[in-house]
């Protein structure tokens, strides 16, 4: 009886091991890569940088883009939900500046497809800085520094007359997708062992068994995909009737099966990019694992683990490259 | 000369026309050939980036799959291609909005294929453990006399039998038919019922998940881009093909447009010329006398005034010579009018032949000649005067008797005698008379009378 169930046992567990070495591959090799400063730092960069810390743009002459993407915050805010140019709150918490790319939907539904849009969207609403397109372009016309450093970043078939909003959004938009934040982490993939503490290396370990690492992955460590806040738990943030942030990407694509599903957002720098979740809601990053390892991997966590997991997470804290931080 | 230079400026118009047509032609085809180029490794790149995007897809549940951003490379590279066509005929465009159309929705799906693929792998990633850790606890329990053996296995034959459902649910679902009910977990020690209540939260995860990705898969699959870009392919075709028949067929009536155009052209120049010799030959026949071939009165009017202008100008003197014959009457009345018709013809021969080029000779009446010498004085005119009487002094046999033909000649000279052109013919005509009243066959000057 006992040798019959000992074969059974061998076979299951052989056939199981089979069945799941693809799966779990992913959790071996190459679900993070590693990423790197850009190589060379063009004008246009430069000129985007200028941009982006310039509070001319904005109509009371007090907000910049670094006001909600601080670069002492991970390129996020350490509000909440940043108060817009109307007064009112504005809908997410601030998603970080650093580490976008091209190729993927940012925000916190993903409702700009690209960096462009989002910058596009944030001026036309005039919400954020509550200047139009119209007021940007002739404030920065008028500028003889800016028209300077425009035909520089610029050829002259490019450029053609005025600077206009297309040229502003160019070099914005280069400017932060040159925004990467290589970390000691980063030269541990690369295979300095040293790079990172011991207690940071078990972090990893526990980060890809317990399975954080099925959607936090890739070379940002997350970002990348959509998934449903509260796999296995059911997330139930306290919200208002007004406000129906919770509901997610379902505000933006009125899908039944796009409810409470989010962006997953980008692991790097998060140890500095509190608070956390779409709403803010969450100050302590130990208390953001738990709740993440009970809702979405049916996990509860020691403390001990925790501590170690944010060891892991504290080595993902980098900074751009030093000419392109003000 | 002149005629030959013509031609040759024709000739080298219509080689310069041909050439610029032939050029023209090549242009276009070139153009096109570059167009339909660029079409055409568009729709391979298409055809490439799908069977990348499928790829990456298929990759997501495999071996060789380490993270999502293959995928949205993919998809990102495939759509941005899709957003920035060349430029492309009607039809292939609306074909490029399908695809638009079909990507989007195939992304949403992709977008679903990767969340629940997440979940999968945690729980498949979680699984190997956990049922490790339930079979460790319930050997821990089977020493400790806790359960028996007989329960330990119903535990675990319950728990594998999960496990291969949840990789293959048919076939253990005929088995299970013979296996026991699910052990109660009363029997279970307190720590590993935790485990044993997350395991069949995973499982059942698993099942769901797995399920939900076969159908998103299937539909997927559903989605025939592959389809549409076969038909772009073979639109393109068809297109190549059009377009080239098109230019073919533009070609060969832009000649026959061309030959048509000549034709018109020519008959049009063919016709003018036939207009102009039958005008000048008109115009002719009103100035000349029918009989002699000379100038008749309108002619003489017409040029006297020239005459008198180009005087004018050079500060010559112009004589007319006013000559009546003698006695034509007779040679009309007694050899008949066609011997007269003969004798005025061959005295027109003779005035022709006493006076030189430039002299004009005119018959203004029926037996009235009169002749207007320019660059002339008074000796010249009455020399050719004397040479034109002689001249006209005739005498026809006949077998009546010999009939005799002289002229009385009147001679006006401008400027001395009047300035006026048709006065001095008049004049002419007047010193005329005065030789017939002198007794014929003599020349009168006007300024002598």
């Amino acid at each position: 009886m006992i040798n019959n169930s000992m074969f059974l046992n061998f076979l299951i567990v052989t056939t199981l091991f089979l069945w799941v070495s693809p799966y779990s591959n992913a959790h071996q090799a190459d679900a993070i890569t590693a990423i790197q400063w850009p190589v060379k730092i063009t004008p246009k960069m430069l000129l985007g940088k200028r941009l982006f810390f310039d509070k001319r743009l904005s109509k009371d002459y007090k907000t910049s883009c670094a006001s909600c993407h601080q670069f002492d915050r991970g390129g996020s805010s350490f509000e909440k939900r940043p108060i817009q140019h109307s007064g009112k709150p504005a809908k997410h918490n601030s998603t970080s500046i650093f580490n976008i790319t091209q190729n993927y939907k940012l925000g916190w539904i993903g409702q700009f497809a690209s960096a462009e849009l989002h910058l596009n969207n944030l001026i036309e609403e005039k919400k954020d800085m509550g200047l139009s397109w119209m007021e940007i372009e002739q404030r920065i016309n008028t500028d003889a520094e800016y028209v300077k450093l425009f035909t520089q970043a610029f050829t002259a078939t490019e450029l053609g007359g005025d600077i206009t909003r297309g040229h502003i959004n160019q070099a914005l938009v280069t400017y932060e997708l040159a925004l990467t934040t290589p970390s000691s982490f980063d030269l541990y993939l690369q295979g300095d062992k040293t790079a990172i503490t011991e207690q940071a290396v078990k972090g990893f370990e526990l980060f890809q068994d317990y399975g954080c690492v099925s959607c936090h992955q890739g070379k940002n460590i997350g970002g990348n995909l959509f998934q449903k806040l509260g796999v296995f738990e059911t997330y139930q943030p306290a919200f208002s009737m007004e406000d129906r942030t919770h509901l997610g990407r379902y505000n933006y694509s009125g899908k039944a099966i796009d409810r409470q599903v989010f962006r997953v957002p980008s692991l790097r720098n998060v140890a500095l990019t509190s608070p956390y979740f779409h709403d803010g809601s969450i100050y302590d990053l130990g208390t953001v694992i738990k709740l993440m390892a009970k809702h979405q991997l049916g996990r509860n966590l020691s403390e001990v683990d925790i501590a170690r997991i944010i060891a892991f997470l504290q080595s993902l804290n980098g900074m751009p490259h030093p000419e392109l931080i003000p | 000369m002149n005629k030959h230079f013509k031609m040759v400026l024709i000739s080298a118009g219509f080689v310069l026309l041909i050439g610029g047509l032939y050029s023209y032609f090549e242009s276009e085809k070139t153009s096109q050939f570059q167009l339909n180029n660029s079409i055409h490794s568009y729709v391979n790149e298409i055809e490439k980036l799908d069977a990348s995007l499928d790829k990456q897809v298929l990759l997501i549940n495999s071996w060789y799959f380490s993270n999502y951003d293959a995928v949205n490379q993919a998809y990102h590279q495939y759509q941005r291609f899709l957003d920035n066509p060349p430029y492309l005929p009607k039809k292939l465009a609306s074909v490029l909005l399908n695809l638009n159309d079909q990507l989007a929705t195939k992304t949403e799906l992709i977008e679903q294929v990767k969340s629940n693929n997440a979940v999968l792998r945690n729980s498949l990633n979680y699984l190997p453990a956990l049922t490790n850790k339930l079979a460790l606890s319930l050997e821990v329990a089977g020493k400790q006399k806790q359960l028996t053996n007989v329960q330990i296995n119903a535990y675990k034959q319950h728990m594998y039998r999960l496990v291969f459902q949840g990789i293959a649910s048919q076939l253990i679902h005929h088995r299970t038919k013979k296996i026991k009910k699910i052990p109660s977990l009363v029997d279970l020690p307190a720590e590993a019922v935790v485990d044993w209540k997350n395991f069949n939260v995973h499982i059942n995860m698993l099942i769901e998940v797995k399920q939900l990705d076969k159908e998103l898969h299937e539909q997927i699959e559903q989605i025939e881009m592959k389809k549409n870009i076969e038909l772009l392919a073979g639109m393109f075709s068809q297109h190549l093909a059009e377009s080239d028949q098109q230019l073919k067929q533009y070609q060969s009536w832009f000649i026959g447009y061309l030959f048509i155009g000549l034709i018109v052209i020519t008959a049009f120049f063919i016709a003018l010329r036939y207009y102009n010799q039958q005008h000048s030959k008109y115009k002719k026949q009103t100035l000349t006398d029918p009989l002699t071939g000379l100038g008749n009165r309108r002619k003489l009017d017409k040029a006297m005034s020239i005459y008198i202008e180009q005087a004018k100008k050079s500060k010559t003197i112009v004589g007319v010579l006013f000559i009546d014959l003698d006695g034509f009457k007779n040679v009309n009345d007694s050899l008949g009018h066609k011997r007269g018709d003969q004798l005025l013809v061959q005295i027109a021969k003779r005035l022709e032949s006493a006076l030189r080029r430039h002299d004009l000779i005119t018959r203004t009446g029926g037996d009235e000649f009169v002749v207007v010498i320019p660059n002339a004085n008074i000796e010249v005119l009455q020399r050719i005067a004397d040479q034109i009487l002689r001249l006209l002094t005739l005498e026809i046999k006949h077998r009546d008797g010999p009939v005799l033909v002289s002229a009385s000649i009147g001679i006006s000279c401008y400027p001395t005698d009047t300035e006026g052109a048709l006065q001095l013919i008049e004049y002419a005509d007047e010193a005329m008379y005065q030789a017939k009243a002198d007794g014929k066959s003599c020349i009168r000057l006007f300024m002598d009378i």
